[in-house]
């Protein structure tokens, strides 16, 4: 499997990293050495090694329901804390760059 | 013998007897690890004022005749992804670099509860992500048994503590192999419990479908003792199982292997040349005390978990970590890039806070989530674990436990695989399959490898969900013929164990 310096850049993206020029080479090359590994799964269903054929995804865990709590209403008493840890505040908000054209 | 080399019962027998007080026991480890840490870069964090306090706060209670519970003073170290009130927890991670939690994670909960002392938060690799903890993005740490290696990853900091006896109990967290294999490459204890088990609340999430948090130590009753604190029921944790635990360390008195039946793995023999001889020798030694002891030892196959385990993981576990790890973008807290938009916020401070590592599984996992490729890799991959637990259940209708080695080699060289992802993602092979099954299974030190710097190997046993008991019952066996896991013969001379 071939993968492009392009390839790595749209991913990036996509995932909304930042990479330095100085990342992408070492970044393609690993890309497609891991990629090559997974191709490990497609060459044996071609090979007939291994067989998915109604198989079902595993989504969940089979154990027991998961335990449902009660409805009740807790006071949180971290919000401050939480707060204190913003990098940027504004009384009990998070303060982000404008996001909207002012009209 | 100097208390820091105590093994957490004897502490706490000690401390309740009056032998000896918890602040003492405190104040050896703290010299312990003064001695040491330059050289072995284990910790992140010394909560060296927290302990001393806590420490004074349980002699106070041993004067006034109150029972300080299971762990009353011992010492113990948390890996850094685990939330304890006051205390940065980093990850190992730039981007999370000065965040305090304001609240303590369920395990330290249960932890401070039972009397434990927190000594320190342990180095890892960033975000649990690695077998080596040379991706911490602050600094790597040193094998106690050989410091030009690595401890195993991702709890390697919690493993080289324990190791080189900074405290007789950590605690890890275990995603694909993360406790057992650095248990397997600094020579201890290490129990990657059955998914459920152990409440994740508090625990910063890597794979949320793998993760589990577990326990390293030098002794089986050790690792039962601790395995007992932190196994309960947690409602804030969706995936904790409600359903009661046992004692995990009273009934190892008893402990015997007669009439149970121990399975090898018939893919094994194929693979043996892309294992190290001495780990198959130290393996195969482990099944001859296992036979002696009155074991069975029976052939089941697991041809889907050893062959395509490895390529299952290593889309799965990235996938969910894509996911997971959304939530750092430099909004609500961590390392923040302020940039004029949104979007140059986000890519500034992900692209600035992240290391190499984590960067490579964040592309793979978006990569295989994204349109077109989805169902090659995620689908495919989902079906393939779910042919794993069909098949390790097929295997538990033959045996009680299945042995194999915990990983394919001992302890590498510093620097050996930075560079090579998949090489690195091999240490995995015989440990992942386990996480993917939702399985509980244990590293134990089965030997040491020949030469001048003999380095411990590790052998690992897995049991059908739930079946921790049945894990410890064979360690005790094992330990009762192995000898308990021995210090690392590093600074002053230490005694006891089965050091080569």
């Amino acid at each position: 499997m071939t993968i492009s310096e392009k390839d790595v850049r749209h991913v990036a993206d996509l995932a909304r990293l930042r990479v330095e020029e100085k990342e992408i080479e070492p970044l393609v090359r690993h890309f497609e050495a891991i990629l090559g590994h997974f191709a490990t799964l497609s060459r044996a269903r071609e090979e007939g090694r291994l067989n998915l054929d109604g198989v079902d995804p595993f989504l969940f865990s089979e154990r027991e329901a998961p335990p449902l709590r009660e409805d009740e209403p807790v006071r949180s008493a971290v919000r401050d804390d939480v707060l204190a840890a913003a990098p940027e505040r504004k009384d009990s908000f998070f303060v982000v760059p404008r996001i909207l054209e002012e009209e | 013998m100097e208390l820091f080399a105590l093994s957490a019962a004897e502490m706490v027998r000690g401390i309740k007897a009056k032998d000896f007080s918890a602040s003492e026991v405190f104040a050896s480890c703290l010299s312990r690890i003064e001695a040491l840490e330059p050289e072995l870069s284990a910790l992140l964090a010394l909560t060296a004022g927290m302990g001393r306090e806590e420490a004074a706060r349980i002699d106070g209670m041993i004067a006034r005749g109150t029972d300080p519970g299971p762990l009353a003073g011992v010492p113990v170290v948390l890996k850094d992804n685990m939330c304890l009130r006051g205390v940065p927890a980093t990850c190992a991670s730039r981007i999370l670099e000065g965040w305090i939690p304001p609240y303590d994670g369920k395990v330290a909960e249960l932890l401070a509860g039972a009397g434990a002392v927190f000594a320190g938060k342990a180095n890892m690799d960033e975000f649990a992500m690695g077998s080596s903890t040379e991706f911490s993005a602050f600094h790597p740490t040193s094998n106690p048994w050989d410091t030009g290696r690595v401890p195993g990853g991702s709890s390697g900091g919690s493993a080289a503590a324990v190791a080189a006896g900074y405290a007789p109990l950590a605690l890890g967290s275990d995603t694909g192999g993360s406790i057992r294999q650095p248990a397997s490459y600094c020579g201890l204890y290490g129990l990657k419990p059955t998914y459920g088990l152990v409440s994740r609340w508090g625990l910063v999430a890597f794979a949320s479908s793998l993760d589990q948090i577990g326990p390293f130590a030098r002794t089986v009753e050790d690792l039962a003792l601790l395995l007992s604190v932190i196994a309960a029921p947690d409602a804030r944790d969706g995936t904790c199982s409600p359903r009661e635990r046992p004692d995990y360390a009273a009934p190892l008195a008893a402990a015997s292997l007669r009439g149970k039946r121990i399975a090898v793995v018939k893919e094994l023999d194929a693979m043996r040349s892309s294992v190290d001889p001495e780990v198959l020798r130290v393996l195969e030694n482990t099944l001859n005390l296992c036979r002696e002891e009155g074991a069975e030892i029976v052939e089941v196959s697991l041809p889907v978990s050893l062959e395509f385990g490895l390529p299952c993981y290593y889309i799965l576990a990235p996938a969910e970590a894509s996911s997971n790890l959304a939530r750092f973008d430099g909004v609500r807290y961590g390392l923040s890039c302020r940039e004029d938009s949104l979007l140059d916020l986000y890519l500034t401070t992900r692209g600035a806070g992240f290391g190499a590592e984590v960067k490579r599984r964040i592309l793979t996992g978006t990569y295989v989530l994204s349109s077109g490729y989805y169902d090659a890799y995620y689908l495919t991959a989902q079906k393939v674990r779910s042919l794993m637990k069909a098949e390790f259940r097929k295997a538990f209708g033959r045996c009680d436990l299945i042995a194999l080695p915990t990983a394919p080699t001992p302890a590498f060289k510093k620097g050996e695989l930075v560079d090579d992802p998949v090489r690195m993602y091999l240490a995995d092979v015989f440990t992942l399959p386990v996480n993917l099954a939702e399985l509980p299974a244990l590293s134990l030190n089965g030997g040491f490898t020949g030469g001048k710097k003999p380095l411990p190997v590790g052998v690992q046993f897995i049991a059908p969900q739930w079946g921790e008991p049945e894990l410890l019952n064979a360690a005790a066996v094992l330990e009762r013929r192995l000898g308990k896991a021995p210090i690392a013969p590093l600074g002053a001379a230490t005694e006891g164990g089965n050091a080569p």
